[in-house]
C-alpha cells in the first residue's frame, strides 16, 4: 500500500505545483491589464515607440517566412484531401483544416520561434544584467515600458499574422486546385464562402488573441525571473518557447471543443 | 544602542531628515548577510563615509536605502514619508530622487548612451526638457564622454560607460546620492567634477552616502564616518 501513497503525494504535489505555477502567471497577465486600464500618463511616446517597433519585428518581418510556409501548407492540404475526398468539398476541408485549426497554431508557432525567443532572451538578458534596476532606478516602470508594449505589440501581430497566414493558404489551395483537379477556377473559392460561417471567424480571431497573450505572458514572465546566472538565460529561452507551444495546444483544444464540440 | 545622527547645521528648527530608519532589518538572502537594528537619521547637507567590517554588508546598506532591497523589519522615513514597502510601483517615485552608483549599476544596452541619459526626463512628463539639456550637456562636457553619445554603451570603453552612469544619476538631481566606490566610476582625471557636483547636491539640501577606498576623498567633503560591524551600525566618529 506504502506505493499507493507514493503515487498520490507524487499526483497532488505536482498538482498543486501546476496551480501554483498557473496562479502565478494569472497574476503577471491581470499586472499588464490592470495597465491597459490605467494607461499612465508618463512614458506613454516610448510606449508607442515600443508597441511599433514590435510590431516590425513579430509581423511585418515575419512576412517573408509566413506568406511562403502558409501556400505550402494550404496546396499541401488540398492535394492531400483531393486524393482523400475525389474532389469533393474542398472548400469545406479547407476552412475546417486551415481556418479553425493550422492557421492559428502554425502562426503560434512561428511567433514562438521567432519573437518569442527573442523575447525572452532580451527581458533575461536585461534582468541578469541589471538594466531593469537601472530603468527602476530612474522612477521608470519595467512592466509599463517594456511588458506593455511587447503585450500589445505582439498580440496584435499574432492577429494580424494569422489572417495573412490564412489569406496565403487559401491562395494557395485555390491555385493547387485549380491546376490539380477538373473543377473551374472559382469553385473553390466559392466552397470556402459557402462553408465559413460568423462562428468559425469569431473562434479563429479568439484562439490569435490568447495564443498572443499566452506566448507574450510567457515569455516575459520567463525573462524577469531568470536566475542572475548568464548560463540560465539560455534555460529560460528553452523553458518560454516549449511552455507557450503547450499553452497554445491546450487553448487550441479548449476552445475548439467548447465551440464546435 | 545610539542613533547615528550627524548635526544639521541648522541653528533653529530641525529640518525634516532626508533619511530616516528606525529599527531596521534587512537582509540579502543570495549572499546570506542581514543587517538588523538600524537606526540612523540623515538630515539635509549631509555626507556621510560608510565603512563596514564586510563590504558586502555596506552594499546591502546602500541597497536598501536605494530601496531596491526591502526591510523585513522596521521603518524607512524617505523625506517625512514612511515607504510603503509593499508595492514596487509606490516606490517609483522615490527611486527617481535618488541617485545609486554601485559596481553593478548598468544602461540599457539597446539604447545609445545619449538616449540613456535622456531616458528619465523623456519618460516623465513634467520634466523641464531644457534644464535638462542644459545641464546634460555642461555635464557631459565635464566628465568627457561627448564622443561616446551616439554609441550603445558596449560600444563605448568602460571608464566612459561608468562615467556615463555618473552622468545619468547627477542629472537625476538626486536627494539622495549613494555611491560605492566613486573613484572607480569617474577616475582621477575627473574627479573634481565629481566633487563639484556633490558639493552641489549637498547645498541643495541632498545627501551623500558612499563607501570608498579613496582616502582622500574624506578631506574634500569632510563627512560623517558610519561603520557597520557584525550587522549593525556600531560607531559614530564626528567630522
Amino acid at each position: 500500500m506504502n506505493w499507493i501513497g507514493r503515487t498520490c503525494g507524487y499526483v497532488g504535489r505536482a498538482t498543486l505545483d501546476f496551480m501554483g505555477m498557473a496562479l502565478v502567471r494569472a497574476a503577471f497577465t491581470l499586472r499588464i491589464l490592470t495597465l491597459l486600464v490605467r494607461r499612465p500618463a508618463d512614458g506613454r511616446s516610448q510606449v508607442k515607440r515600443a508597441v511599433v517597433e514590435q510590431i516590425y519585428f513579430t509581423a511585418v518581418q515575419a512576412l517573408p517566412l509566413i506568406i511562403p510556409l502558409a501556400l505550402l501548407v494550404g496546396s499541401a492540404m488540398i492535394i492531400q484531401f483531393t486524393k482523400l475526398s475525389g474532389e469533393f468539398e474542398l472548400g469545406k476541408a479547407a476552412v475546417i483544416l486551415i481556418v479553425r485549426e493550422i492557421g492559428p497554431l502554425i502562426t503560434a508557432l512561428v511567433v514562438i520561434l521567432r519573437s518569442a525567443t527573442a523575447v525572452t532572451a532580451e527581458m533575461s538578458c536585461m534582468t541578469v544584467f541589471n538594466e531593469i534596476e537601472a530603468l527602476e532606478m530612474s522612477g521608470v516602470d519595467p512592466m509599463w515600458i517594456l511588458s506593455f508594449s511587447r503585450f500589445t505589440g505582439i498580440t496584435s501581430a499574432v492577429v494580424c499574422l494569422f489572417v495573412v497566414f490564412d489569406l496565403a493558404a487559401l491562395f494557395g489551395g485555390q491555385v493547387v486546385a485549380w491546376i490539380t483537379t477538373t473543377q473551374s477556377g472559382d469553385i473553390f473559392i466559392f466552397q470556402v464562402a459557402k462553408a465559413i460561417s460568423g462562428t468559425d471567424l469569431v473562434v479563429s480571431l479568439v484562439k490569435a488573441l490568447l495564443f498572443g497573450l499566452i506566448i507574450t505572458v510567457v515569455s516575459l514572465f520567463h525573462g524577469y525571473t531568470t536566475v542572475r546566472k548568464v548560463s540560465r538565460i539560455p534555460v529560460s529561452v528553452s523553458r518560454a518557447s516549449v511552455e507557450s507551444f503547450f499553452a497554445c495546444m491546450f487553448v487550441n483544444a479548449f476552445v475548439s471543443i467548447v465551440f464546435y464540440l | 544602542m545610539p542613533m547615528p545622527t550627524p548635526a544639521s547645521g541648522d541653528s533653529g528648527t530641525d529640518p525634516t531628515p532626508v533619511v530616516q530608519l528606525t529599527n531596521l532589518s534587512v537582509e540579502d538572502s543570495w549572499k546570506g548577510r542581514a543587517l538588523s537594528g538600524l537606526n540612523l537619521t540623515l538630515p539635509p547637507g549631509a555626507a556621510v563615509h560608510l565603512s563596514a567590517d564586510n563590504p558586502a554588508d555596506a552594499h546591502l546598506l546602500l541597497r536598501c536605502l536605494a530601496t531596491l532591497n526591502w526591510p523585513v523589519q522596521g521603518r524607512y522615513r524617505f523625506n517625512g514619508k514612511t515607504l510603503p514597502f509593499t508595492w514596487y510601483e509606490r516606490l517609483l517615485p522615490v527611486k527617481r530622487q535618488i541617485g545609486y552608483l554601485y559596481p553593478m549599476a548598468a544602461m540599457v544596452r539597446n539604447r545609445t548612451v545619449e538616449e540613456n541619459l535622456d531616458y528619465q526626463a523623456h519618460y516623465f512628463s513634467d520634466t523641464d526638457l531644457a534644464r535638462h539639456q542644459g545641464l546634460k550637456e555642461s555635464l557631459v562636457r565635464d566628465f568627457g564622454i561627448e564622443e561616446s553619445l551616439p554609441f550603445c554603451p558596449e560600444l563605448v570603453s568602460a571608464m566612459e560607460q561608468r562615467r556615463a552612469i555618473a552622468v545619468r544619476d547627477i542629472l537625476k538631481e538626486p536627494l539622495l546620492f549613494l555611491a560605492e566606490y566613486p573613484e572607480e566610476f569617474v577616475g582621477r582625471g575627473f574627479f573634481s567634477s565629481f566633487i563639484g557636483e556633490i558639493r552641489k547636491i549637498l547645498s541643495r539640501g541632498g545627501v551623500f552616502v558612499y563607501t570608498t577606498n579613496y582616502r582622500g576623498f574624506g578631506k574634500q567633503l569632510t563627512p560623517l564616518d558610519l561603520r557597520l560591524e557584525n550587522g549593525t551600525l556600531v560607531k559614530e566618529f564626528s567630522p
